[in-house]
């Protein structure tokens, strides 16, 4: 279900509360509602398409040993 | 002065200037009106050239820089007062001196290219060095920048004569500019690039230079009867330019022609070490590829895609530009292109529009652009302005990660119509409106959604040619010509081919 104006505005005001925002810098629920339905969309794009053909394929970490100077080795 | 040199006619200069000299093929009226009182009967006046015939006229010294600059330093002040184009009108002894400076090295044999003695307006959120940069923002009232944009050091170089700063939507996308469509005075030119629109089609500089993030050069050139060029994304340098969304920005010119916005782009493009996102191309020589002789087939050899029946691009609510684009088509036919039927994939599920892309896109790189203006004085920002920065600035991370995946998934999908196309084009939806509180009556039908931004999200070439008058307002109507990124001569090719047997490009508003 899309996110509503009104419940766009309520998850502004909080996040704006949390972060001690004034009410000239919170978006207005239009708005902020078209974004967050925008960034359902595109998870939902990304999700169907699949992750092996994403153009950012998440990174693979790979452990290095470090050795430092006045340490024992251990891998960061 | 507004006369041309002795001996010059206006018509048969045209006849020589135009490379494919192909009989048009739809009959359109030759000028909307008079259009304007210094008028001569044979030969228009000199602000009403495009700049490749200005340019000739130049270099064979039979008009002066200092003449075409008197022209439309003239015609403004004819009629500024009722279009509002400029910000910041240079003075007239500022244009008359650049104008002599271009005379002095052409008599003393240094010509510099086309764009010398040629009076060019810039949208005022590009810097120039030392001069009012404000960007129709209160945030930056007398914001005077200490160097030159790139684009405006390359103009300069080039010759090009600056004639002043011209009107913005604040800062490219917020309140409205004051600018009024010469073609209506009580309609808007769109944005955001509205100075340098209407300003090029009353005749107050030949081109304005302006930027498009989601249609900002094509919307106002289409709503003013121009032809507005959208680059390969990377193609003109940013730098020296109040960015919205960097990932989408793009310079370019507002023209007469394809090939005027050839000719600029020649001159403003290549790679710039200032701004990262350039292509590695040092520069580009576009205008000549379209002057080339190509006989009476300039098109032969292109592929040109048109949108199906029930495709998202026919989504147009409004008759007339359908019929101005199917009678479009068959003169591009004529010239040899082979056309294709396309149905393109615009929307794949579970998308309902491709502003779920682009908000969180542009939303999220003007929020971090303004992010210490916005913390100390984001109440300096309008209203509408400030919705996008807040949002940007309330996303979580991820939206924009995932936008810009998304973005690059979804381009692979929709740009694949290019396998079996050269260049694709469609009709416009965008109609001058009227400005508030006035509306124009319904349309038959709605909107399938913006025209303009798919190719930015693609960073597309994509170019806004006029394609006649529509019959209620009398306004102008458009279709845009768009290829791959990179593919720029491609669209031109064929926009260039269209002008050349068409005179929809040469109406002029009556003031």
């Amino acid at each position: 279900m899309p996110i509503t104006s009104d419940e766009a505005t309520a998850i502004a005001e909080g996040i704006g509360r949390a972060r001690g925002l004034r009410p000239g810098q919170l978006p207005d629920g239009v708005q902020f509602a078209e974004a967050l339905n925008g960034m359902e969309e595109c998870a939902g794009f990304i999700e169907q398409v699949g992750q092996p053909q994403a153009p950012f394929p998440l990174t693979k970490y790979v452990p290095v040993p470090v050795v430092e100077a006045n340490g024992g080795g251990h891998h960061g | 002065m507004d006369t041309m040199a002795d001996g010059i006619s206006r018509a048969s200069f045209l006849i020589g200037a135009v490379g494919a000299g192909v009989a048009a093929a739809v009959p359109v009226t030759a000028a909307a009106a008079p259009a304007a009182a210094r008028t001569q009967t044979a030969d228009g006046p000199l602000y009403d050239l495009e700049i490749s015939e200005a340019a000739d006229l130049i270099r064979r010294r039979k008009i002066t820089a200092v003449q075409l600059a008197e022209s439309v330093l003239e015609r403004a002040a004819q009629v500024e007062e009722r279009v509002i184009a400029y910000a910041l009108a240079y003075s007239a002894d500022d244009v008359l001196a650049q104008a002599r400076a271009a005379d002095k090295l052409l008599r003393r044999g240094t010509y510099l290219g086309p764009l010398q003695g040629i009076p060019v307006g810039l949208k005022d959120i590009i810097f120039t060095k030392g001069i009012l940069t404000e960007a129709n923002s209160k945030f930056f009232r007398g914001f005077k920048p200490t160097f030159d944009a790139t684009c405006v050091a390359r103009l300069k170089a080039a010759g090009a004569v600056i004639v002043g700063k011209t009107q913005t939507v604040e800062l490219a996308s917020g309140d409205p500019a004051p600018t009024n469509n010469p073609w209506n005075l009580a309609r808007t030119p769109g944005g955001s690039s509205s100075g340098s629109g209407a300003g090029t089609a009353a005749g107050e500089f030949l081109a304005g230079i302006g930027s498009d993030t989601r249609g900002s050069i094509r919307i106002p050139s289409a709503n003013c009867g121009i032809t507005g060029y959208r680059t390969t994304y990377g193609m003109v340098s940013k730098h020296g330019v109040f960015p919205l969304s960097y990932t989408i920005d793009d310079v370019g010119p507002l023209a007469r022609s394809a090939l005027d916005a050839a000719l600029l782009v020649d001159v403003m493009a290549g790679q710039d070490p200032e701004d990262p996102t350039t292509r590695p191309v040092q520069r580009y020589e576009l205008a000549a590829a379209l002057t080339r002789d190509r006989g009476k087939r300039p098109l032969h050899g292109i592929r040109v895609g048109v949108p199906a029946a029930g495709d998202y691009f026919r989504g147009v609510p409004n008759d007339d530009e359908l019929a101005a684009f199917d009678e479009a088509v068959k003169v591009i036919a004529s010239l040899g292109a082979e056309v294709v039927k396309v149905r393109t994939n615009t929307l794949p599920k579970p998308f309902t529009t491709l502003n779920s892309i682009s908000t969180p896109i542009v939303n999220a790189e003007v929020g971090a652009f303004q992010y210490q203006n916005w913390k100390a004085r984001a109440e300096d920002f309008t209203a509408q302005y400030r919705r996008q920065v807040n949002t940007g600035n309330l996303l979580p991370a991820n939206a924009y990660v995932d936008a810009q995946r998304a973005r690059a998934l979804w381009m692979r999908g929709f740009l694949a119509m290019f396998d079996d196309i050269d260049v694709f084009i469609h009709p416009g939806d965008e109609i001058a409106t009227l400005k508030p509180p006035a509306t124009d009556p319904a349309r038959p039908r709605p909107s399938s959604g913006s025209k303009f931004g798919a190719w930015s999200l693609t960073g597309s070439p994509s170019i806004a040619v006029p394609t006649g008058l529509s019959g209620a307002e009398r306004m102008p109507l458009h279709m845009l010509v768009n290829a791959l990124p990179g593919d720029d001569e491609l669209a031109l090719r064929v926009a260039h081919a269209f002008q050349g047997a068409t005179k929809h490009h040469k109406l002029r508003p009556a003031l």
